[in-house]
């Protein structure tokens, strides 16, 4: 689920630059990664479903054959902005506003977007329960 | 040996665990808390278990919004109820820690509207619910957790610009009370406050109930209520100090009174586990929710809606049909989901989430939800919006937006998937009434009904002093016997009503 999160997330965050720096996605997939862990089973089922969904859906949205992970960025952009804008939107905005609930609260990208002064990471929880 | 008086981890206990009490308090929320602490000052033996971690006060500050998710939200903020019908799927945030959902709250307190006691007087059988009954309970708690007036000097920017608007349109906003002391404006109550100004229950009634000698076991999961010879005589459960945190050895705890407050979705299921409300089938039905809607608005000048309290201010104006309005603001993360576009189009547009101003409109609701139990911990819970409380989501959209667009707002952000920004001039065209309940984003903090309270076995499941009809020695006493939706924050309905069965308790 995390490798087909990265490519969803390489596309979301990307700038006229390219993707955000590998690091930053690093740092996201090992926080998306003890985010799940901590979700119940039915929110992780939830969730992974509509991930599977934009990810085989998406592409089709431009007459290419799935997965995203087949595409180049600035296809994936594409392709899941279609999606986003069409009746099929809400699989693309549910995995969307997980990414985005956790990446802008990395330091970095908190000064980009104005917001300084409120993150404090990386710490452990310890066990999830 | 606890680290904190009167604080135990059933995650680092191991093996069994045996306890004797005269009161076992399952839940340690704005109801359980409350009762715990009447109880330990009237000298009885108080257990008080929670299934969710302590985290003490002063680590709040450590955590990043996301991280207070997943260490105190339940389901880590991922709790839906499933839309029935033409209905929203709805995010339901709960606490999951010491402490309970006041942890998590903006603090906001009203006292239950007389229109609502009315009903319940007049149609729900409850004639002992008048104001003047109420008032002495309503004014101790309001003593016990600091309710006061949110000062001026408090108010975002955001919802400074609201108010504008909503002047400008002959509806000005009205200011809120809330429980804190010394609130500094770090608008981050809904993931603990990060200097202790707010006096949820974990900071005002628990430290009560641990000083006269009650004793709290955090991570321990009640599964079910014992009885013998038709009363009440304990619970039993697992601590989770299993692999990864999950269920392990078992407990038992020996209590001559047990009093559920595990909130509107985990008290049912416990009480169904116990064979409670067989008689009238109302166990886990008459859920109501308050639909909530923010919308936002987008202004040329940077707004930063995150200085100032979290919420401040509110209208009721529209109350009558069923809409109140309520300041609100939300975490970078979130605003920024709810920016339209992939890529260069996303990341350009979530650099302005500083010129954002948010609010938050919440129904009155009929309700229609029904909370059964799930294939895991978690219950399986629907809600089918009523046709009423559906018709008033597109008004209320349309006075928000309106609202923002008086307060100079360049374009708004409606609580519709895929929506994106809106004009003025789109605004007028856009088909609100025919958006589908599928297509709507909506959340809710306040789950109540459950366990309702009422005069007879046959139409509820306790009587009117929180007692289980069907299991004497066993009380309910948080949202879940809340017998009607509010129309209004519940937290204070809900510590008042318990307050006011705990000390029935005391004195029988």
């Amino acid at each position: 689920m995390l490798s087909s999160l990265r490519v969803f997330a390489e596309a979301l965050f990307s700038t006229e630059e390219g993707p955000p720096p590998a690091e930053r996605l690093d740092w996201l997939m090992g926080e998306m990664r003890e985010y799940l862990h901590r979700a119940g089973p039915g929110a992780r089922v939830i969730f992974g479903l509509a991930l599977f969904a934009a990810t085989w859906l998406s592409p089709l949205f431009i007459w290419r054959l799935p997965t995203l992970r087949n595409l180049e960025i600035p296809q994936r952009i594409k392709a899941l902005t279609r999606m986003e804008e069409s009746f099929a939107s809400a699989p693309v905005l549910a995995v969307k506003a997980f990414l985005c609930v956790v990446y802008y609260e990395h330091p970095d990208v908190q000064r980009e977007v104005g917001h300084v002064g409120s993150a404090t990471f990386p710490m452990s929880l310890g066990p999830p329960s | 040996m606890s680290a904190v008086q009167g604080f135990h981890d059933g995650a680092r206990h191991e093996g069994p665990l045996e306890l004797d009490a005269d009161v076992v308090v399952v839940g340690s929320g704005a109801g359980g808390a409350v009762v715990a602490a009447i109880l330990a000052e009237a000298g009885q033996r108080v257990l008080v278990l929670e299934e969710g971690r302590h985290v003490p006060q002063a680590e709040y500050a450590t955590l990043t919004p996301s991280q207070q998710m997943r260490a105190m939200w339940r389901d880590a903020g991922l709790t839906f109820a499933v839309g029935v019908g033409d209905s929203p799927v709805i995010n339901v945030m709960m606490g999951k820690c010491v402490g309970g959902s006041s942890v998590l709250t903006g603090g906001v307190c009203f006292r239950t509207p007389e229109t609502v006691l009315e009903g319940w007087r007049t149609k729900r059988g409850l004639p002992m619910f008048t104001q003047a009954h109420l008032a002495p309970f309503f004014e101790e708690v309001e003593r016990a957790v600091n309710v006061e007036e949110v000062p001026e000097s408090l108010r975002s920017r955001s919802t400074q610009l609201f108010h504008e608007g909503a002047t400008k349109l002959g509806h000005p906003l009205k200011p809120m009370r809330r429980n804190t002391r010394n609130c500094e404006g770090h608008s981050k109550c809904n993931f603990g406050c990060p200097t202790g100004a707010k006096r949820s229950v974990d900071l005002s009634f628990l430290p009560r109930a641990t000083a006269r000698g009650a004793q709290i076991w955090s991570r321990c999961l009640v599964e079910r209520v014992t009885h013998a010879d038709g009363r009440a005589n304990g619970v039993v459960g697992r601590l989770l100090n299993g692999d990864e945190g999950g269920p392990g050895t078992n407990f038992t705890v020996h209590a001559t009174r047990v009093v559920l407050a595990a909130g509107a979705y985990h008290t049912p299921l416990l009480a169904q586990a116990s064979g409670i409300g067989r008689a009238s089938g109302q166990v886990g039905h008459n859920l109501t929710l308050h639909p909530g809607f923010r919308v936002m608005g987008r202004f040329d000048e940077q707004v930063q809606g995150w200085r100032g309290a979290l919420q401040s201010m509110y209208a009721d104006d529209w109350e009558p049909e069923g809409i109140t309005l309520t300041s609100l603001f939300l975490p970078p993360g979130v605003l920024a989901a709810t920016m339209p576009g992939i890529g260069p189009k996303h990341v350009e547009r979530a650099r302005q989430i500083g010129q954002l101003g948010a609010f938050g409109g919440m129904v009155h609701d009929e309700g229609g939800g029904v909370v059964r139990r799930g294939p895991g911990r978690e219950p399986f819970v629907t809600y089918r919006m009523h046709q009423k409380d559906k018709a008033v989501v597109p008004k209320l959209m349309r006075l928000m937006a309106d609202i923002w667009f008086a307060a100079g707002a360049k374009e708004v952000f409606l609580p519709v998937l895929g929506l994106g920004g809106v004009t003025p001039d789109r605004l007028r065209t856009l088909d609100l009434e025919h958006v589908k309940g599928r297509d709507l984003e909506c959340g809710s903090q306040h789950p109540l009904g459950t366990c309702r309270m009422g005069p007879s076995k046959e139409t509820s499941v306790v009587d009117p002093y929180g007692e289980c009809w069907e299991l004497p020695g066993c009380s309910i006493a948080d949202g879940s016997v809340v017998p009607t939706s509010l129309g209004v924050n519940p937290q204070l309905t809900i510590m008042t009503m318990a307050l006011r069965i705990a000390h029935h308790l005391a004195a029988a």
